[in-house]
């Protein structure tokens, strides 16, 4: 299920294996923006704030379907 | 968890809550932000407190911190009674998963996914296992989370009052630990403005009811909130007896003017709560600058388009 479907989805019939899936999903993209961060101290430049943008998510859309 | 109560608007100007006297609009129970209100602006304090209006999109902000502030408490009271880190933060998800699934938002960077994202990267940067700031348990077996205190000021019918998030044991040492959320860079530099500032004085105070002057003031987990991501920064801010002595006298001076004038014949008139003009683009702007910058006579129908009325009542608790 994507992530925008696990959103879209009733909060009372969620899943424990679906919560999972949702915290996978931030972890994935703390994990980018760790490493993005480390890079630009590196590479002494500034982080680009789109590296750990999280794809399915269409935020607009999820703003009018919650 | 909510201090926040929607009221539909209607004709009478005072919005009573109980932390009022019931025939004046004389505030008896003090919080930090109606303190924090009085301090900044008089009207300010009119319109929030006394007629009840809070603007449309700030109510975003606030929804967003209730949110997040009970999801981590949610996290604290499942480790307190034993669960795992991740049964924890699935607690906590599924709390805020529910509790927002009405939350409407049009900002990017606090939104339901904004909400679930910096939770998970937040207990994730502190799990309780290695995070050094440890969570009270209370005598009666209960994790010291979300604890409302209430102080009578002698000599007076005052009361102080207000909600710490969380007591913590750090360094052989007590502080309250809370929660914020910025749109702001986090440096060094965004601590200062807790010093001197009138919530950390105040819980300050609270938590000293608890632990005398073993407890040394706040630590704040401050949480930056951009589109992608999330930023954490833990800072600390102390305050020694003296201070907290010249804070009361101080916040005491301060409930005197606001009694003042409520206690004019013409005090649900705004005329009666000056204006202080050299706030209205402090404090990332006042939210009321639109309606005082119009001629008096059309301000309601400013209020009306872009304020709705708002409860906010220092003296509805939070313990469960």
């Amino acid at each position: 299920m994507t992530l925008q479907a696990l959103f879209d989805k009733d909060p009372a019939l969620i899943s424990d294996t679906e919560i999972d899936q949702i915290v996978n999903s931030m972890r994935e993209a703390r994990r980018l923006w760790a490493l993005e961060e480390s890079s630009a101290k590196t590479q002494g430049r500034k982080p680009n704030p789109h590296a750990a943008k999280l794809p399915p998510i269409d935020l607009d859309e999820l703003e009018i379907k919650i | 968890m909510s201090d926040l109560l929607l009221v539909p608007v209607g004709s009478s100007a005072w919005l009573h809550n109980s932390s009022f006297q019931s025939d004046a609009p004389v505030q008896l129970a003090w919080d930090s932000t109606s303190l924090r209100l009085m301090m900044e602006c008089p009207r300010k304090y009119y319109y929030t407190m006394i007629e009840g209006w809070r603007a449309k999109h700030e109510s975003v902000h606030l929804t967003f911190g209730l949110l997040y502030h009970a999801a981590l408490e949610e996290y604290d009271r499942a480790r307190a009674l034993g669960l795992d880190h991740t049964a924890g933060l699935r607690s906590a998800v599924r709390l805020a998963l529910s509790s927002s699934k009405d939350f409407r938002s049009d900002l990017p960077q606090k939104n339901r996914l904004t909400l679930i994202r910096s939770i998970v990267w937040y207990l994730d940067a502190f799990p309780a296992e290695t995070d050094p700031a440890k969570t009270v348990i209370l005598a009666n077996g209960q994790p010291a989370v979300e604890l409302s205190f209430r102080l009578l000021i002698p000599g007076t019918e005052l009361t102080l009052c207000g909600h710490l998030d969380r007591l913590v044991e750090y360094a052989q040492n007590y502080y309250w630990l809370d929660h914020k959320t910025t749109k702001s860079t986090l440096s060094a530099e965004y601590f200062l403005k807790y010093s001197p500032d009138a919530q950390v004085s105040l819980y300050t105070v609270g938590g000293q009811i608890v632990y005398g002057h073993k407890l040394l003031g706040g630590i704040i987990d401050a949480a930056q909130l951009a589109v992608n991501f999330t930023r954490f920064l833990r800072g600390f801010t102390h305050r020694t007896p003296g201070q907290l002595d010249e804070w009361l006298g101080n916040a005491k001076q301060w409930i005197d003017l606001a009694h003042h004038y409520a206690q004019q014949e013409d005090s649900l008139e705004t005329s009666a709560w000056p204006m202080n003009e050299m706030s209205c683009d402090k404090f990332n702007g006042c939210p009321f600058r639109s309606v005082c910058s119009r001629d008096p006579a059309v301000r309601e129908i400013y209020l009306q388009a872009d304020f709705h009325k708002v409860v906010w009542d220092p003296l509805r608790t939070r313990e469960v």
